[in-house]
């Protein structure tokens, strides 16, 4: 290859690396917006861990079960006959306050409630497990109520609050899902016109079982709009062409709506009787409250519902706590990421002098190409992804490293340059490429079969390993442009070819 | 290290890797009775008691004069706690100090009463101290059930694809390792009571990583010496001590290069936010992994499969005379 086209292919290579590295590193204020537009780096809309950025917490009180604090703010003052009746109305179990009438006369009213909110975590535990969190929590406190913690899942734009609308849009999906999941009651389907008046408007007949009804409810989103996807059973399918056929006769409300408790999820607008295995219903408050609703939905056609009134509809506090490594966690986890980054390229450079040039190419595609597709796919990243991300940097490195010794073993048998790197690749192709069909199919199966944290980690490990492979091989191309017009190559990658005598000849 | 004999001695390897195991077992079994648990979970998965404290930013408009007056309490009580957190709710902020299961429930009760007085001396009494009991065991199941199927899924895949390109002995001998490491691993949690998070069963998935990688870098040696002749001319012993001794290094300097990766990134990143002693646990389970990983590769799996490797042939010999005859 000549001089010039081995410099303009570098410089364009370069050129891009540059200009996507800066897209991917800076953020800034958009020019001309009077400082109001924003322009946030890749590295600063990845999603982060619960460890990174924090979490969420909510503490549900069922019906009829107050917090101490809730129970000593609401004292009347000044009136001692009304404080007395307000005292009495509760009993006090450790830092709740349970009203009398709620528990009822019976001896171990207090033990069955408990079961019922120990049952309740289960269930809505199933749903939140639904939601592919990296981590989250459910758990009984003080016996009667629920804590729920779900990592907040903030950019670093939103964790900074540099991105205003986008952590409100956040925060608002996490309220909502808190609220919507942890929704009371049975799955019912009704109609004001055509259902029945007496048992609320519910359009199946009284003896019906639903969970006989649906196989599933399933999100899909597809170009910006969201839908829940419902799927009959055979019997269901006969079941709503009865009950559809019934409804658009309605001279008013024509939809079936979809309960559950006393919570309205979805309406289903009718103009024909309905004849389909499957149908989709519009959901148009985004992605998040899609899913929310196709998985409580699921959860009750299953049989799986909440017992308790939690309330959340209009007395919910979500706190958003701090990250448990520290405020300032997600840019140490750069720095870190930054350190041993470095550390990589200037052992490469050191050993390879400038063919480490090429590796540290490598390297620095690596990282674009890791921070793009974490940020693309919208993957999680918590401390142990950061963990999958070096071993897969070190993997890129491990990779280049061999196959460079291969190619000095080969210079040292008194080879040309062209030969060795020939051999060399010839020598390491078959251990390398089995490496990575390994690994590969290690990340895939920690990505499919581990849930949260530990499928994330699968997932950002096979994403790092495909890419090691394809740099394996980008590596070589850029070794041949780069080294082309130098003329010791041996001296670009720091070997030597050794002078071998007749004899070893 | 050149003249020791790997493939001898097997029956001290499985000594030594059997009392590890024992141990583990019998102190897990022990801590499940009196200590709550076969291992100490980690706070992801363990319940725990708590002391929530809200506040209103009119009385206290910085965080740090309510940890002063609540750390004052707590060491004035004697009870420490492991972890807390903060955020903030309409009135205020609100802090969580997380304590162990053990601490008594008495004594932290008493503790946020003494903080709410302290909390609310002037008039206003709009700050709060409650005791909570926090029981977690619904969520932390999944995940470890899940990272242990995925673990057994990896090890199965190993043991198909040792047995196509290897042999079915180095296989066997292969699947063995990766269950004696995790035994031995999994020992050594429950020995050293390092909390068991997510991120134990991460490194445990690294353990397999490292187990196959280390076993396919000796079975990769002696399948490409094997074309040798003076090579083919040795015993099995011979052969798997000259193999081990090749890869040694390898083997080794992989796992250090796993292990001071994931230690840089566990050590920096908690000394960069100033508490070193988050990152102790999550270190030492990095270094039992490899510990379990290195010893399993290097000296339990050559004198394993020798003997795999031998009863194979007695085998192949056996029917052999038996067609003969």
């Amino acid at each position: 290859m000549g001089k010039i086209k081995s410099a303009v292919i570098t410089a364009i290579l370069v050129a891009a690396i540059v200009v996507l590295a800066f897209f991917a590193t800076v953020s800034f204020k958009v020019p001309g917006s009077n400082g109001v537009e924003r322009y946030n780096s890749f590295m600063s809309s990845i999603r982060l861990g619960g460890d990174l950025t924090g979490r969420a917490s909510a503490v549900l009180y069922p019906d009829g079960v107050i917090s101490a604090a809730d129970f000593e703010a609401g004292k009347p003052e000044n009136d001692k006959d009304k404080l007395d009746k307000y005292v009495d109305k509760y009993a006090p179990f450790g830092s709740v306050y349970i009203e009398k009438e709620v528990l009822g006369e019976e001896e171990d009213a207090a033990e069955k409630l408990k079961a019922k909110v120990k049952n309740d975590a289960e269930v809505i535990s199933a749903r939140f497990d639904q939601k592919g969190y990296s981590d989250y929590s459910v758990a009984v406190c003080d016996d009667f109520t629920l804590r729920v913690e779900v990592p907040t899942g903030f950019t670093y734009a939103e964790y900074n609050d540099l991105s205003s609308s986008t952590r409100s849009e956040v925060t608002t999906d996490i309220s909502r899902s808190i609220q919507y999941l942890a929704y009371n009651g049975e799955l019912s389907l009704r109609n004001a016109e055509v259902g029945k008046v007496n048992n609320n408007n519910i359009l199946t007949p009284i003896t019906a079982d639903l969970t006989t009804y649906f196989k599933s409810f399933e999100k899909i989103s597809a170009a910006g709009n969201h839908a829940v996807k419902v799927n009959l059973t055979s019997e269901g399918r006969e079941q709503f062409k009865t009950m559809s056929a019934a409804v658009i006769q309605a001279e008013n409300d024509k939809a079936i709506d979809f309960y559950v408790g006393e919570a309205e999820l979805l309406s289903l607008s009718l103009d024909a009787a309905i004849d389909e295995k499957s149908f989709y219903i519009t959901v148009p408050n985004g992605e998040s409250v899609a899913q929310d609703f196709a998985i409580v939905l699921n959860s009750a056609a299953n049989g799986k519902s909440v017992t308790l009134d939690y309330k959340t509809a209009d007395n919910l506090d979500v706190v958003y706590m701090s990250a448990p490594m520290g405020e300032l966690a997600p840019i140490f986890l750069m720095i870190t990421l930054f350190i041993v980054l470095a550390a990589a390229i200037v052992f490469s450079i050191v050993k390879y002098k400038k063919l480490g040039l090429v590796n540290t190419m490598m390297i620095v595609i690596y990282a674009l190409t890791m921070i793009t597709a974490c940020m693309i796919l919208e993957i999680e990243v918590t401390i142990a992804g950061a963990f999958a991300l070096v071993l897969g940097l070190a993997l890129v490195c491990g990779t280049n490293f061999a196959l460079f010794e291969a190619v000095r073993r080969e210079t040292k048998k008194g080879k040309t340059m062209q030969s060795s790197v020939k051999s060399g690749y010839k020598a390491t192709l078959f251990g390398i490429l089995e490496l990575h069909a390994v690994l590969v199919v290690t990340a895939i199966m920690l990505a499919l079969i581990c849930v949260g944290e530990l499928a994330a980690c699968g997932l950002i490990f096979f994403i790092a390993t495909v890419a090691s492979y394809v740099l394996f091989w980008f590596t070589r191309f850029m070794w041949y442009v780069i080294s082309s017009p130098v003329r010791d190559k041996f001296k670009f990658g720091g070997f030597t070819r050794e002078e071998l005598n007749d004899e070893q000849v | 290290m050149n003249k020791f004999k790997f493939s001898s001695g097997m029956h001290i390897m499985v000594a030594v890797s059997a009392l590890i195991v024992a141990i583990g077992l019998a102190v897990g079994l022990v801590c499940q009775f009196i200590a709550g648990g076969f291992f100490n979970y980690g706070e992801e998965y363990k319940s725990f008691n708590s002391v929530v404290v809200d506040y209103a930013y009119i009385d206290f408009p910085e965080e740090e004069k309510v940890y002063e007056i609540c750390d004052g309490e707590f060491a004035g009580a004697g009870v420490r706690y492991f972890n807390s957190v903060s955020g903030e709710t309409d009135k205020g902020g609100e802090i969580t100090f997380k304590f162990e299961k053990s601490v008594e429930a008495e004594k932290l009760s008493a503790v946020a009463v003494k903080i709410a007085e302290k909390l609310n001396s002037g008039d206003e009494n709009l700050s709060s101290a409650y005791f909570h009991e926090v029981e977690t065991e619904l969520g932390g199941a999944k995940p470890l059930i899940f990272g242990a199927i995925a673990l057994a899924a990896a090890a199965a895949f190993q043991f198909i694809y040792f047995a196509i390109r290897y042999r079915l002995s180095m296989a066997c001998a292969a699947l063995l390792a990766n269950v004696h490491n995790l035994a031995v691993y999994t020992a050594l949690l429950a020995i050293t009571r390092v909390p068991v998070g997510s991120s134990a069963v991460a490194f445990g998935a690294i353990c397999v990583l490292m187990t196959i990688l280390g076993c396919g870098m000796l079975f990769g040696k002696m399948r490409a010496k094997a074309k040798d002749e003076k090579f083919s001319a040795l015993g099995y012993g011979e052969q798997v001590d000259v193999c081990v001794r090749e890869s040694f290094m390898n083997v080794v300097i992989t796992s250090i290069f796993m292990l001071a990766a994931a230690v840089a990134l566990i050590v920096l990143l908690p000394v960069s936010s100033m508490s070193l002693l988050m990152a102790l646990g999550n270190v030492v389970t990095a270094v039992l992994s490899t510990l379990a990983a290195v010893y399993g590769t290097v000296f339990f799996t050559p004198s394993v499969y020798v003997r795999f490797a031998r009863i194979a042939d007695s085998g192949k010999a056996d029917d052999k005379n038996a067609k003969k005859a």
